[in-house]
């Protein structure tokens, strides 16, 4: 399984986007299923309609939230997997987010290693590997 | 109609989930057999096969001074 991280839906969904083609080609390539299905998070998911809904509009947020749901597998951070990515956020020295460790411990649940996404502090993170 | 269920033995099981998924089943007053039911169910549910690409989305321009939003995820919601 792969985890596809909030920048990629970001870079796909905004052709001025310096990543754009690097994540049409990236999707391109997980939807051959070469790293096996695919998911994301529910804590992703409200990130990259932050985004949208800040950046672009409310309207266009809807549209690719709807997409999004209708064609990606969504993992629901439950409260046991926010304590393990609280118990990784309070203790890392790395300048990772609290959504970032969960992304961590929703990697350690799906058991895969394989992680997308253009964030480079996650090539710090030993025992994954960025697909990017 | 009653169900009897069947007795499964199950290998690989992480010891830590496990004792976690144990004591949540205990404080929610379910038995393991019933909550183990409920979990598959959940497992597919989730795993139902999605019938569109999602590369069939049509993408647009942001316009300039939205070339670096992908990278700027942290700084947008949080402000870093």
């Amino acid at each position: 399984m792969i985890l596809i991280d909030a920048n990629i839906f970001l870079a796909f969904e905004n052709k001025d986007d310096i990543f754009h083609k690097n994540a049409i080609t990236l999707f391109q390539t997980i939807e051959t299923e070469e790293f096996g299905k695919y998911f994301t998070t529910d804590y992703i998911f409200n990130e990259v309609i932050g985004v949208i809904n800040r950046k672009y509009g409310k309207e266009r947020a809807v549209l690719f939230g709807s997409h999004i749901l209708e064609t990606v597998y969504i993992h629901i951070i439950d409260e046991h997997l926010l304590e393990e990515a609280w118990k990784v956020f309070s203790t890392t020295t790395l300048r990772l987010s609290l959504v970032d460790c969960t992304n961590l411990v929703a990697l350690k649940l799906a058991n895969t290693k394989y992680i997308a996404t253009f964030d480079k502090e996650f090539l710090k993170v030993k025992g994954i590997i960025i697909i990017s | 109609m009653f169900n009897m269920g069947i007795q499964i033995t199950v290998r690989d099981v992480d010891p830590e989930v496990f004792r976690n998924f144990k004591a949540d089943v205990v404080k929610s007053g379910l038995t393991l057999g019933a909550a183990l039911n409920l979990a598959m169910g959940k497992f597919k549910a989730e795993l139902q096969i999605k019938n569109k690409k999602f590369t069939e989305w049509e993408s647009i321009s942001w316009g300039k001074g939205t070339e670096n939003i992908s990278q700027d995820v942290d700084k947008i919601l949080y402000g870093e």
